[in-house]
């Protein structure tokens, strides 16, 4: 099972706008989209996130964020959408976090 | 389409190597006896490892997620050689193409990375695409999207015969009227801290020669001492003569025959008997006499029985006329390119045959009585009229794979480009 005291983690001191820079941050650096195309309303697929390339990014967001993220939503479709469910799963699994 | 009907050509080449990640580049420091043997970290071993091979030159970072370095390399030598034949992605979506491909192990960074992490981490967390990164026919399937080749892709996992196979069946695909063109070779990528230990533990690598790490293999000289890893990939544009004369292409030479056998003795231990099947059916289909064979790649591992084996299998088919034979192993400067080896080793072959100088065999010190043919120790021959080579590759599991190219010579002038010859359908 995993732990969330990995030391390799850094893990958020605050959500809400973090979990947002993170996430863009992401997909830039690891799935080369432009940043002028980052939009909370831009479809995943319409950045060349493919289902396979989802899978990588949810791995790299449990990392970077030391959250799991076992059944992510299979209807979310644009970066808003899966920000905001990952920004809740942050929020769940690390309670003692103060959101921004 | 009658079997043997059709003449096959090699229009296109292309190379990853720890000597040159082009062609032209490879064959140069072959020929210039530049090695690119190196140590491998502080593991005490050395390695042929590709350099200056930045993945970012070539791939976006969309399409390198889940791409392990095998395919890297096996995209980029095709690249390589689809340009070189000058064919167009319409003509591969179109024709009736293949992808004939050899790889020993497959994604081995992918598979390290992924026990890497499930055993180093309490979580037993898994990067989500180790599978599709290790799997064996990984290269083959991306090569197919990329070109939209839609015949048969095919992958051959045959040890170190992996890609001579592949040519091999190719050739014979496009031989026999299954399809016109096709994409052969193979890559391996498994210079990795497991794969090395591993080889290591099997007792079978060179001793590093301290000082001079660079020429730690020595194929054929007395004192070897064993193989060494290599990385990298080769990729041949194999065509019908008929399809390849169209676009006039530069034709590297035509693949007169293909032979293979398996010893069926030992999981590891090399075969006279095998290895002689193998080249006596090779020279067979090629309808070549003994005496048109102008240069031997050897397999020529380094291996103290190898080299014997390869020797005493080479003069029982060629006898007396076999001391008269260059033979060389380019494995002294590159390493064991494994899956990839019997591609690359066969780009070494035709460029010999255009060149008319054959790639020495370096690190060669000193004559071993058991391996007793013309080695080109040590310097290239040049000036040589060369009209056919042949390509030997020897797998554990038994499996021997022997393939010759002519000088391609062209006999049906009414062939032009004006002709009403039918091209990639």
């Amino acid at each position: 099972m995993k732990t969330l005291t990995r030391s390799n983690n850094v893990a958020p001191k605050s959500t809400g706008s973090r979990t947002i820079a993170i996430m863009l941050g992401l997909l830039v650096e690891n799935f080369g989209v432009a940043k002028e195309q980052l939009a909370l309303d831009q479809r995943l697929d319409a950045l060349g996130i493919d289902s396979l390339a989802f899978l990588e990014y949810v791995f790299e967001l449990e990392k970077t964020l030391n959250i799991t993220l076992p059944d992510v939503p299979r209807d979310l479709e644009t970066v808003g959408a899966l920000v905001a469910f990952v920004d809740s799963e942050v929020k769940r699994q690390h309670p003692s976090y103060s959101p921004t | 389409m009658t079997k043997n009907s059709r003449r096959v050509v090699i229009s296109g080449l292309g190379v990853i190597s720890p000597v040159g990640n082009t062609a032209n580049e490879f064959f140069a420091n072959l020929l210039a006896g530049h090695s690119g043997i190196r140590w491998f970290g502080d593991s005490g071993q050395v390695v042929g490892t590709v350099v200056d091979f930045d993945p970012s030159v070539y791939f976006t970072k969309p399409q390198l997620v889940g791409l392990d370095r095998v395919s890297q390399f096996g995209l980029t030598a095709a690249e390589q050689a689809v340009l070189d034949a000058k064919l167009d992605a319409t003509a591969l979506e179109a024709g009736r193409a293949g992808v004939y491909f050899g790889s020993g192990i497959g994604g081995a960074n992918a598979i390290e990375s992924g026990y890497r992490s499930f055993f180093d981490n309490s979580d037993g967390r898994m990067p989500p695409l180790t599978v599709i990164s290790t799997m064996a026919n990984a290269t083959a399937a991306h090569l197919s999207m990329r070109y939209g080749i839609r015949g048969p892709v095919m992958t051959y996992s045959i040890a170190c015969a992996s890609s001579a196979v592949a040519i091999g069946e190719a050739y014979r695909a496009i031989r026999d009227g299954y399809i016109d063109v096709a994409l052969a070779g193979g890559a391996e990528a498994m210079v990795t801290p497991v794969m090395v230990a591993a080889w290591a533990a099997l007792r079978v690598l060179a001793k590093p020669d301290i000082n001079f790490p660079e020429q730690s293999c020595k194929p054929f000289s007395k004192g070897r001492t064993g193989m060494v890893l290599g990385e990298g990939a080769g990729v041949l544009v194999l065509e019908a003569l008929e399809t390849a004369i169209v676009r006039q292409p530069k034709i590297w030479g035509e693949i007169a025959g293909y032979g293979i056998s398996s010893d069926a003795c030992h999981i590891s231990k090399p075969s006279p008997a095998g290895q002689v099947g193998a080249i006596k059916a090779a020279i067979e289909d090629s309808q070549l006499a003994i005496t048109d064979i102008g240069y031997i790649n050897a397999h020529g591992t380094a291996t103290q029985l190898g080299d014997v084996v390869e020797t005493a299998a080479i003069k029982a088919v060629f006898g007396s006329a076999a001391h008269n034979i260059p033979v060389s192993s380019t494995k002294a400067l590159h390493g064991h390119l494994m899956g990839a080896a019997g591609a690359v080793e066969m780009v070494a072959s035709l460029l010999t045959l255009n060149a008319g100088s054959v790639p020495p065999t370096c690190h060669y010190s000193e004559a071993d009585p058991d391996c007793d043919l013309d080695y080109v120790p040590n310097t290239a021959r040049k000036g040589l009229d060369i009209n056919a080579v042949m390509s030997n590759s020897f797998a554990f599991g038994g499996t021997n794979a022997v393939l010759i190219a002519k000088r391609f010579v062209q006999r049906h002038p009414r062939l032009t480009k004006d002709s009403s010859n039918p091209g990639l359908r």
